[in-house]
């Protein structure tokens, strides 16, 4: 093993001699691990947020077929329904209401967003995702006033505190921005009653709530079923908000775009290997005549192939570290979730596992043919 | 004829370098050629969009609804000639991997306004005149292997029935768009009657998500859009109407500027490529200094050295380039209908930039070695044997 090290060291040493040859590494992989990484930003991103937004045991009433909330009204007398229903006795029912208010972003005022205005009653304030006011204050329920999460202050235009919003031809003053898990620091905030009331809703959109011990989702889908006058769908929250994101597919398209790229470096890496074996065939022919078995000499190749990949790998991290981390992405059409993008040890992780997989993939032919490699014919090579 | 015989030696000469080189190559085209072949259909698809039709929807966000009763006002307005609503109904067939896009439409209006949805008059009074009937796009039909006159059960991503269900059975009476001329997006989409959706759902019946509004000349369309929004002003329901291109166009950024994400991906890509076969050359130069010296000792002038290598590359790069864009151009329209949004093919824009490249590409890794070998002096090669 020492003598492996031994080898590889000396090896590494005479490196700085033929960097020109070894950039092909570099780069290859320094572009696929900065085009990987930052998609995975991106889509973990997303995910923690909507992973944010779902409590466990909690679950979300709306219109049947509805795949958002904005797309679901439940009527009063449908919340007094589901209230009354013999499973639910002991369960807080929470209605909501959300209407669209539509937005320039501030990264390019051409395109417009829908950002998502929650209506949650004032009791529903301390269960509802731990709000903390970060500026400003809270609102006042009767008063046109509204909250802005912090996320959506940042990437829209005009939701600052002070700044006035028209919800429905109505005009809302912002009191205050806030801050609370996942996806609602993207919304806007009202007051239930005086948001359905500036809005002429008649109806809300949705039901939350907290099941009670022994009650099951099914049991309360089947006593949805058995009341003819309910046309509701009752789903986990972390079901129904995973539905409403495309994380899923933009991860997938991510994953094969970079598998190509990898592959194109892996090709790419071979050739630097194969040009550095014939570089020290002298060398390695002298070793081996030497008596040093040849598979140190193959594991000397396989680490250099591998730190080169490594050292692109982490270069590509960096650029991804310099241009991303800290900056929001923005995404949804019917309603917008702002993602905080950050480089997680996570995300590094499986840069550097892909860049080791590159490294011992384009080491392995040229380690094969350096320990097959005559020795005679080696130790008359000349360069 | 002895310059092809030269290029050849000199490419043939490490057989596995010059494979390597191309394979990597020939995967960097490739992915040029899917991704701005991406780029390009969506422009392509924006271009044939109208100016002169517009489209109305819920002021608080697509996918909002609306009155249908919206469509008369609408109509009753000067400079429209036409207004069709429409309901979204995408859904899939059997199992969830057989999606479509479409929509319950006003068939009589909806088809006025779509000049480009081409029919025959029979399939036309069929659909007319079928409740449950449907119209298919002839790529779809295709692809679920559907005749005219079948009875086909649609599952609606959202519809429920009155059964509670989301299952809608209905009657292929038409197949549409069936010339290769003809739009490739309507070629995969589906419609079905509106009245027959209304009459068979849970609930809400009456509401549309978009009115698609015809004009007649008469009045600019910026007054057109503006009268609409000013009629639904304060109602409860408002609209914000747009014409069909600046709707598209504000969908698609929605989704992320596509545009930009690609451009950087490829960048950098071709950035990778160009150190890839900048440092591949310059070793293989440097191999054959004394080639290329005896090259020279037995009259090659500069130029024709110089020549000799760019050739070289150019030849290396440019059969990787066209290998790549042909696998491109292959499996993009393959591609293309996995995501269900329209037949595609790689357009010619595409190949013409890839070559362009190619050779920009040649020139930049031909340069540094070219110019090693301008200074070589045939005897400083030779005096060290």
């Amino acid at each position: 093993m020492s003598r492996t090290w031994q080898i590889t060291l000396s090896n590494l040493q005479a490196l700085p001699g033929r960097w020109g040859n070894s950039l092909a590494t570099i780069f290859g992989m320094a572009a696929v691990s900065g085009v990987l990484a930052p998609a995975l930003m991106m889509t973990s991103a997303l995910e923690a947020t909507m992973d944010a937004t779902s409590r466990d045991g909690w679950v979300i009433l709306v219109r049947q077929g509805a795949v958002v909330e904005s797309m679901s009204s439940v009527s009063r007398a449908s919340v007094e329904l589901v209230r009354a229903l013999p499973a639910l006795k002991d369960a807080d029912v929470h209605p909501q209401f959300v209407t669209n208010v539509v937005k320039p972003r501030r990264e390019n005022s051409a395109i417009l967003s829908s950002v998502l205005v929650r209506g949650i009653s004032a009791r529903d304030t301390a269960t509802w995702g731990a709000q903390r006011i970060i500026t400003g204050r809270n609102i006042i329920p009767g008063r046109h006033e509204l909250l802005a999460g912090y996320l959506a202050a940042q990437a829209f235009e005009r939701l600052t505190v002070g700044s006035t919003v028209l919800v429905n031809g109505v005009e809302w003053l912002i009191v205050g921005s806030f801050e609370a898990p996942g996806a609602a620091s993207s919304e806007l905030r009202g007051d239930l009653a005086t948001l359905m009331d500036g809005a002429k809703a008649t109806s809300y959109s949705s039901i939350r709530m907290n099941l009670p011990e022994p009650v099951q989702l099914a049991d309360l889908n089947a006593a949805i079923q058995d009341d003819r006058r309910l046309k509701l769908d009752a789903s986990p929250e972390e079901e129904f908000f995973e539905l409403g994101t495309s994380a899923v597919l933009f991860e997938f398209v991510a994953y094969v775009v970079s598998t190509i790229m990898a592959v194109g470096a892996t090709f790419a890496s071979i050739n630097v290997m194969y040009t550095s074996i014939d570089n020290r065939t002298l060398e390695i022919a002298t070793l081996r005549a030497l008596g040093f078995p040849a598979g140190t000499i193959a594991a000397s190749i396989l680490t250099e192939s591998t730190l080169l990949a490594i050292v692109g790998g982490v270069l590509g991290l960096l650029i991804s570290w310099s241009l991303f981390h800290g900056t929001t992405h923005t995404s949804g059409s019917m309603s917008s979730v702002v993602a905080p993008l950050g480089l997680s040890p996570d995300i590094a992780g499986t840069a550097l596992v892909w860049s080791i997989a590159v490294g011992l993939v384009a080491g392995l032919p040229p380690a094969v043919r350096a320990t097959r490699m005559s020795i005679a014919e080696g130790l008359r090579w000349e360069g | 004829m002895k310059f092809t015989f030269l290029i050849l030696g000199g490419l043939r000469r490490r057989t596995t370098r010059t494979v390597l080189t191309m394979l990597t190559a020939t995967i960097a085209f490739f992915l040029l050629g899917v991704m701005t072949g991406v780029i390009d259909a969506i422009n392509t698809l924006t271009a044939s969009l109208h100016d002169d039709r517009l489209r109305v929807v819920s002021r608080a966000g697509f996918g909002e609804h609306m009155p249908v009763a919206h469509a008369n006002g609408i109509r009753n307005l000067d400079g429209v000639s036409i207004a069709a609503p429409a309901l979204a109904f995408p859904g899939y067939y059997q199992d969830p991997g057989n999606a479509f896009g479409g929509a319950a439409v006003e068939m009589s209006s909806y088809l006025s306004a779509f000049p480009e949805l081409v029919l025959s008059g029979r399939e036309r009074k069929a659909l007319l005149e079928t409740q449950s009937g449907a119209t298919v796009g002839a790529a779809l039909a295709r692809r679920f292997n559907w005749q005219i006159g079948d009875e086909v059960p649609l599952i609606s991503t959202y519809l429920v029935n009155k059964d509670g269900n989301k299952t809608w059975p209905v009657k292929v009476v038409a197949i549409h768009n069936e010339s290769n001329n003809d739009s490739k997006i309507l070629a995969n989409e589906i419609y079905v009657n509106i009245a027959y959706v209304d009459e068979y759902r849970a609930d809400q019946s009456g509401v549309a998500h978009m009115f698609v509004v015809g004009l007649d000349g008469t009045v600019p369309t910026g007054n057109v859009i503006a009268s609409i929004d000013a009629l639904f002003a304060n109602s409860g329901n408002e609209t914000s109407s747009f014409s069909e291109k600046a709707f598209f166009t504000n969908r698609l950024q929605q989704v992320g500027d596509v545009g930009a994400v690609v451009r950087a991906i490829l960048a950098s890509v071709f950035f990778a490529l160009l150190i890839v076969l900048g440092s591949a050359s310059i070793q293989s130069v440097n191999e054959r200094k004394k080639e290329f010296g005896t090259l020279k000792a037995i009259g090659f002038s500069a130029a024709g050295v110089a020549g000799l290598i760019f050739s070289e590359t150019a030849v290396l790069i440019g059969v990787s380039a066209f290998a790549g864009l042909l696998i491109a151009s292959i499996s993009f329209p393959f591609l293309f209908e996995q995501i269900a949004v329209a037949n595609m093919y790689l357009s010619a824009d595409v190949w013409l930039l890839g070559m362009n490249i190619a050779l920009t590409l040649s020139a930049l890794v031909a340069l540094r070695p070219m110019f090693l070998l301008a200074r070589l002096e045939p005897a400083q090669v030779h005096a060290r044997v």
